[in-house]
């Protein structure tokens, strides 16, 4: 079923999917939040701008996220059919789901990986399509980050293969791999030595752009990433935690890649800092549709980014599914995170009974 | 005679031999350098020459010198001028510090920066040059310091086996039990070893990256 919200068009895999706001930079009205509500009997879409989510911990700041109490429940009076889009603890907002059928820009064949005698990953089969965000989902070990390195080849596969735009990565020239993938790790990733626009320009001026060029594209990227152009002869000590992130997204979009590797580029960000970059690296994303493998371990942030979730556990992948998939779950591991995610919001047990 | 009577009596002299002095240091750090960080920088990707080629330098350290200076002299092209045979015990004394500095500044540098270049896609040689060695100089630099300032007192006892330098006065002073003699080649070998530590030191925070 297609619904319409303010004049956007939802097609069904959308609204089954993940509701999308819409392109903010273009249609700065029409975002769709947890005020929108959608009557399932019906599929009509309904309006409130006066709702807040009472249980949010981001209620103000952050209109475009609910949870809590909303919990599948009716709002706008008793037997209105308007309920909250999904029935879990929180709406997540995010961008389009891609659904075309696309051919996978990387993949994982029967890979394998092991250290001596310890098996960091076990016969994974993952297939990444162009365009599409997937998160890989998991705790600490569980061999998401080695997924990464293998892409761009920092790791090798003890048994397996893994394909890059239709041909095993081990083939293609090591040097030319790397630099057609963007790579994006927490912080510690910039070179300390080089100011920030040398940073970013570093990938083009090895490939040999003519100076000209690597310039005008170092003052594209400062914009695209919401760096003002004051802080481009600035070293990485110099900078704030957020900004040393924009230029590690701006280094690894320097040579326009089309895929981009990012390990928890988030990870060691307060807070308020994260979300205002996962907003914006979601909007940059709908922008550019890279196709872009995410390292996290918070749950959160992969609901908000991904398209799908790979979730892994002890180097074997559990599950891949779409965040509203994940939700509703019934795989244990799945259902483990929900619940310590729920139980992270839920302040009910400190307070007491009224 | 004061020993500054002495040295302004002998000006002439305490000149030439310091220059000779600084001749038998530089020489023999310039070669110390241009062989110790190469070798550092390749025990430092190959961590398997890193003993071999540190107990090496360790051994020759442990040589007394003046036993050095002995070993070497039968030595063919090297036995027959004492300068030549100065410079390479006091290369092969300068090698050490330099050797484990270098290794030890580039093993220093934080492996997710050199991760993070080579998951760019630098190659090798990009990594040494443009992340490794500018982030290791400090550390490298300090460890030809380290080796100029030893060469400049080991060099006095090159003249033991007459190559010349700032040791002609000091043994000269021995001989004649003369403390003015023995100061004027002592102090102004002390003051060039300040003068080169301060003069590397200098050089060391130029280069130092922000």
């Amino acid at each position: 079923m297609d619904i319409s919200v303010h004049g956007i068009h939802y097609s069904e895999s959308v609204v089954l999917g993940r509701f999308w706001r819409g392109n903010r930079a273009s249609h700065p009205s029409s975002g769709t939040d947890v005020r929108t509500l959608f009557n399932s009997a019906s599929g009509e879409a309904k309006y409130n701008p006066e709702f807040r989510c009472e249980a949010c911990e981001f209620q103000d700041q952050f209109p475009f996220e609910g949870c809590g109490s909303l919990v599948g429940e009716e709002i706008g009076g008793q037997g209105c059919g308007f309920r909250t889009l999904f029935r879990e603890d929180f709406v997540i907002l995010s961008t389009p789901m891609q659904t075309a059928v696309t051919s996978p820009v990387v993949e994982f064949r029967g890979v394998s990986f092991r250290i001596g005698q310890t098996q960091v990953l076990c016969d994974l089969n993952l297939q990444v399509n162009a365009g599409e965000l997937l998160v890989l989902l998991g705790r600490s070990g569980s061999g998401k980050t080695t997924t990464l390195k293998l892409v761009n080849r920092l790791a090798s596969p003890t048994a397996g293969e893994v394909w890059v735009n239709g041909q095993p990565n081990s083939e293609i020239d090591l040097i030319r791999l790397r630099r057609s993938i963007g790579y994006v790790i927490q912080e510690v990733g910039l070179f300390p030595h080089f100011s920030v626009a040398r940073n970013i320009g570093l990938v083009p001026r090895i490939e040999g752009w003519p100076e000209a060029r690597v310039r005008g594209r170092i003052n594209e990227l400062m914009q695209l990433t919401g760096l003002t152009p004051d802080i481009a002869s600035r070293y990485p000590h110099q900078l704030s935690g957020g900004q040393r992130q924009r230029v590690g997204v701006a280094r690894a979009l320097a040579a326009d890649p089309d895929i981009l590797l990012m390990d928890e580029p988030f990870g060691a960000l307060d807070p308020l800092t994260r979300d205002e970059l996962q907003r914006e690296f979601l909007s940059l994303q709908q922008r550019l549709s890279k196709t872009v493998l995410f390292v996290t371990h918070d749950l959160h942030e992969a609901m908000r980014l991904g398209s799908r979730i790979a979730l892994m556990e002890a180097g074997k992948l559990v599950t891949v599914l779409t965040p509203v998939e994940f939700l509703r779950s019934s795989d244990p591991w799945a259902a483990a995170y929900v619940k310590a995610f729920k139980d992270r919001l839920d302040t009910s047990g400190k307070e007491g009974a009224p | 005679m004061s020993f500054l009577q002495f040295i302004i009596h002998n000006h002439g002299q305490v000149v030439e031999l310091t220059l000779e002095h600084l001749w038998l240091v530089g020489l023999s750090t310039l070669f110390a350098t241009l062989i110790g960080i190469p070798l550092g920088i390749v025990i430092a990707h190959w961590p398997r020459l890193n003993r071999p080629v540190l107990a090496g330098a360790n051994i020759i350290q442990t040589i007394p010198s003046l036993a050095l200076f002995g070993f070497l002299l039968p030595v063919p092209w090297l036995g027959a001028r004492s300068d030549r045979l100065a410079i390479l015990a006091l290369t092969l004394y300068a090698l050490l510090p330099i050797i484990r500095n270098t290794y030890t500044g580039i093993r220093g540098v934080d492996p997710a920066i050199t991760e993070a270049g080579r998951g760019m896609g630098l190659t090798e040689s990009q990594l040494l040059f443009q992340v490794e060695l500018p982030l290791a100089v400090s550390v490298i630099l300090s460890g030809v310091r380290t080796a100029v300032v030893i060469s400049v007192g080991l060099a006095t006892i090159a003249a033991a086996i007459g190559a010349g330098g700032l040791g002609e006065f000091i043994f000269r002073g021995l001989a004649m039990v003369d403390n003015r003699v023995i100061l004027a080649g002592a102090v102004p070998a002390a003051l060039l070893a300040l003068l080169a530590d301060f003069g590397v030191g200098w050089l060391e925070r130029r280069l130092q990256p922000r």
